[in-house]
């Protein structure tokens, strides 16, 4: 087996994540050589180039950073929390509840009133789910409890989304809407980049803050609380962490699952299954995928694009099947 | 100078009366033996001395209220094992014994993650004295039991605190296992340390423990040295069991032999 | 011509089927529209459909409004019940969405059959054809594309490609080798831009992720610098006779263009 130490897997993370970058702002519509892409990007391209390379691939890549970096972080910070491999986002009903959030906001027009209206009210509805997985672990809930509680959090806000949907005035919003919840980063421009950049930020912040708590939870609860670890402030970071971030990434990129469930189980080895140590590699994986998935999108010679959740889904869910079947054992 | 004392101490967890009116002491440099059967109450009393459960009443560390303390000066004082073995992540043995540093490392942004030289030389020296130096790159997850429970054990001695409350340490092990264990929590007595200790095996107990407390139904039954404490009475009263006892190198012994009509109900 | 008494009764399930029964029915002879039909946002035909019953398009409320034909549309729900509803003397008319003008004339001509209406359907037809005949040429041949705030187009082998052809346009989606309802890439309107916009549904445009492309910077300072026309709402969804009255509004829209090609302010709603 070969071996990194966490220091040069940050190192490794961070440099795919920039060669990917570099990759996915020459991958487009328009053929661009590197040359023009690099032109383009530093300004001294023709409009042309710099209109596309600036305006509309660079968005993109910033973006699929973004939503990497707060995919896969809460997807760490979550398995750690609640001592489970298949924690995630996704799973725990979190992005639903943001996407439910964002149609809300929608539909009701908030966001007629506010640009800022449509990440409030996703990152809200985040809280929202996450404080009533918060409420459950306090009452002492198993983990199994948690996750069959995530799933009808889930359940419930696609559930309430499609009665949006039923409801909403115009027929041709309705399928924008449907698309847009299957999770894209296309077409995006820095409008966007700037709607979530704030709270992903801080949202990431308060998630990496929780890192040496975390290590210690690896004991069990009694055991972490008694070496001065304090569980109501580790659970409220990481609850607002993830509803900051995840909730805003949702509001502009839609739901794109399972990135929370496969970077951290793919990179847990190479930091000794520490679940602190695993939140940056994470983040900087998660954006590493989602980098990836995008390009993958683009590369992919379909009539129509494919949407970037459906890809995720694609190698997400085979994945989380696997990773039931083989904790079946443990877990029930 | 006693090192914990309790006052009083009374528990109610979901509206049933767990522990009631609980008092006892234990002293520096203490093995302290906590019996009773099953549902007595001893691992929510444990709870609570760690502050892991509300309660009513008083336990002063070195003279002070425990429960006044930061989170940060109490995780100094008291280490706490617990009974369940949850350990989710195979982490390397090294790892899960440094984690008994976590009192010590400094803020976040100083050095995190890193531990300095004190520190890893208590670590080393806690895996040497429960000989699990050999593990230290082993997964938690692979070890045996016995191996895992001296693990654990390393990852208490480590946060070097005066008191130590260790929660049926020797269940599920074997019997060399668990003479090592209760050797090694007599061991960390010497330095002045206390350690309340609780047990099923009476052998054990009668064997090791400076002194015993016994409950049932969360009340105190009886305290004092293990021939105070583990009279066939006492036994009836609250084991229903009748105990074959002796004396070996001057020291008393009890060994559960039968059970009897318990006294009460 | 036939008494109306005599004519088939005749309900509609669908906004589209609404649009093309007012046109040619026998007032007397239509029993029921489709709910849509009422709602301004996407009707033409509110005052008419208010003067009947209106139906959500289910199985029951076929049964229970006895028509002799109903109008549905490809992909209608109540298909597994066509035979429940044969047993009660119900015919369904199932009816194609159009692809090209001559379909939307094709349909028109089928269904005045089935309802016995042909003279007043050849009638409408004629009309129909003279009024798009008489816009034939009288604009410039611009190289227009039609975008929808989600970035959607219409590409060959849409209704809206053929009225772009009819009216003289030259559609940029089909020249850059898309078909159908496809998603024109941001890239290719900075690569290729068109002269003219044709916007369909902006006044919907949102400041929600919906309709990132319709509030994309660029695809914004684009259309302030390249003239744009709107398309009516209620008259382009579907695609039938009504089209033309869409045509003759975009026609207007373009001959009022200043000459030249100055901007067009296409403010938020």
């Amino acid at each position: 087996m070969f071996q990194i130490r966490p220091r040069s897997l940050t190192l490794v993370l961070v440099l795919t994540l920039l060669g990917l970058s570099l990759a996915s702002l020459c991958f487009g519509e328009a053929p661009l050589s590197l040359g023009e892409v690099v032109g383009g990007l530093l300004g001294t391209g023709t409009e042309e180039q710099r209109l596309i390379v600036q305006q509309i691939r660079l968005p993109r890549v910033l973006l699929a950073w973004l939503v990497g970096c707060s995919l896969g972080a809460s997807g760490a910070a979550l398995q750690g929390l609640l001592r489970n491999p298949l924690a995630e986002p996704g799973l725990l009903g979190i992005s639903a509840s943001a996407g439910l959030g964002a149609v809300v906001a929608l539909y009701f027009g908030l966001t007629a009133l506010s640009l800022w209206a449509l990440p409030v009210a996703a990152m809200s509805f985040a809280l929202l789910a996450t404080a009533v997985l918060y409420a459950l672990t306090r009452a002492g809930s198993t983990n199994l409890t948690l996750i069959l509680a995530g799933i009808a959090l889930s359940s419930l806000a696609t559930a309430l989304t499609s009665l949006a949907l039923n409801l909403a005035p115009n027929p041709g919003g309705v399928q924008d809407i449907v698309l847009w919840l299957l999770g894209s980063i296309a077409d995006r421009s820095f409008d966007d980049v700037w709607l979530c950049l704030p709270f992903v930020i801080v949202g990431l912040a308060l998630l990496l803050l929780t890192g040496p708590s975390l290590d210690v939870l690896a004991l069990g609860e009694g055991e972490a609380r008694t070496l001065g670890v304090d569980l109501g402030r580790l659970r409220g970071l990481i609850i607002l962490g993830s509803a900051l971030s995840v909730g805003a990434t949702v509001a502009v990129s839609g739901a794109i699952g399972f990135v929370g469930l496969v970077v951290p189980h793919l990179l847990r080895r190479f930091v000794d299954y520490r679940p602190g140590r695993l939140l940056l590699p994470s983040a900087l994986g998660g954006a590493v995928l989602i980098l990836a998935a995008d390009i993958a999108v683009r590369l992919l010679d379909t009539p129509k694009e494919l949407m970037l959740g459906v890809v995720t889904a694609l190698i997400g869910a085979p994945f989380f099947m696997a990773l039931v079947l083989r904790s079946r054992r443990d877990m029930l | 100078m006693s090192l914990l004392d309790i006052a009083g101490l009374d528990v109610v967890l979901g509206g049933k009366s767990l522990v009631r009116g609980l008092s006892f002491e234990i002293g520096e440099g203490e093995l302290l033996g906590l019996v009773g059967p099953n549902g007595a109450g001893k691992s929510t009393l444990v709870k609570a001395v760690a502050q892991l459960l509300e309660y009513r009443g008083e336990i002063r560390f070195q003279g002070r209220p425990l429960n006044a303390l930061s989170a940060r000066e109490r995780a100094r004082c008291l280490a706490y094992l617990s009974q369940e073995d949850p350990v989710q992540w195979p982490i390397s043995v090294r790892d899960l014994v440094g984690l008994g540093r976590h009192p010590y490392r400094g803020s976040w942004w100083r050095g995190a993650g890193r531990s300095g030289t004190g520190d890893l030389e208590a670590i080393e020296s806690a895996m040497r004295l429960t000989d699990v130096w050999r593990l230290r790159e082993r997964r938690v997850t692979e070890l045996s039991g016995g191996e895992r429970a001296r693990a654990r054990l390393a990852r208490v001695l480590v946060v070097e605190a005066p008191l130590i409350l260790a929660d049926e340490p020797v269940a599920a092990l074997d019997p060399r296992h668990q003479l090592q264990v209760m050797q090694l929590l007599r061991s960390a007595c010497q330095s002045g340390r206390g350690v309340l200790v609780v047990l099923h095996d009476l052998t054990l107990a009668s064997r090791f423990c400076d002194r015993l407390v016994m409950m049932d139904r969360g009340e105190l039954i009886a305290t004092g040295t293990p021939t105070e404490v583990l009279t066939a009475e006492n036994l009836a009263r609250t084991y229903g069991v009748r105990a074959v006892m002796g004396e070996h190198d001057g020291q008393g012994y009890v060994v559960p032999w039968d059970t009897s009509e318990p006294l009460r109900s | 011509m036939a008494d109306p008494a005599s004519l088939p009764r005749v309900a509609s399930t669908n906004l589209c089927a609404d649009l093309m029964l007012v046109q040619i029915a026998d007032p007397a002879q239509i029993v029921s529209l489709s709910y849509q039909s009422r709602d301004p946002r996407v009707s033409s035909i509110v005052e008419v459909a208010r003067a009947y019953p209106e139906n959500r398009g289910g199985v029951e409320d076929l049964l229970y409004l006895k028509p002799d034909i109903a109008l549905v549309y490809t992909g209608w729900n109540g298909r597994g019940h066509a035979e429940l509803l044969a047993g009660r003397g119900i015919e369904i008319l199932p009816l194609p969405y159009p692809a090209t003008w001559s379909d939307a004339l094709k349909t028109t001509r089928e269904i005045a059959a089935r309802i016995g209406r042909v003279e007043a359907g050849e009638i409408r037809i004629a009309e129909a054809k003279q009024r798009m005949r008489e816009l034939r040429a009288r604009i410039r041949p611009y190289r227009a594309l039609y975008l929808r705030p989600s970035g959607g187009t219409a590409g060959s082998g849409t209704y809206v490609d053929d009225l772009l052809r009819l009216l003289g346009l030259r559609n940029v989606a089909a020249e850059q080798g898309l078909s159908g309802w496809g998603r024109f890439p941001l890239e290719r309107l900075v690569t290729s831009p068109p002269d003219l916009f044709l916007l369909g549904y902006f006044d919907r445009v949102r400041p929600g992720v919906a309709s990132a492309y319709g509030r994309h910077p660029l695809l914004r300072s684009m259309l302030e610098r390249t003239p744009a026309v709107r398309v009516s709402g209620t008259l382009w969804g579907c695609g039938g006779l009504e089209l033309v009255g869409a045509a003759e509004r975009i026609v207007a829209q373009i001959e009022a263009l200043p000459t030249g090609s100055g901007p067009i302010a296409v403010g938020q709603p």
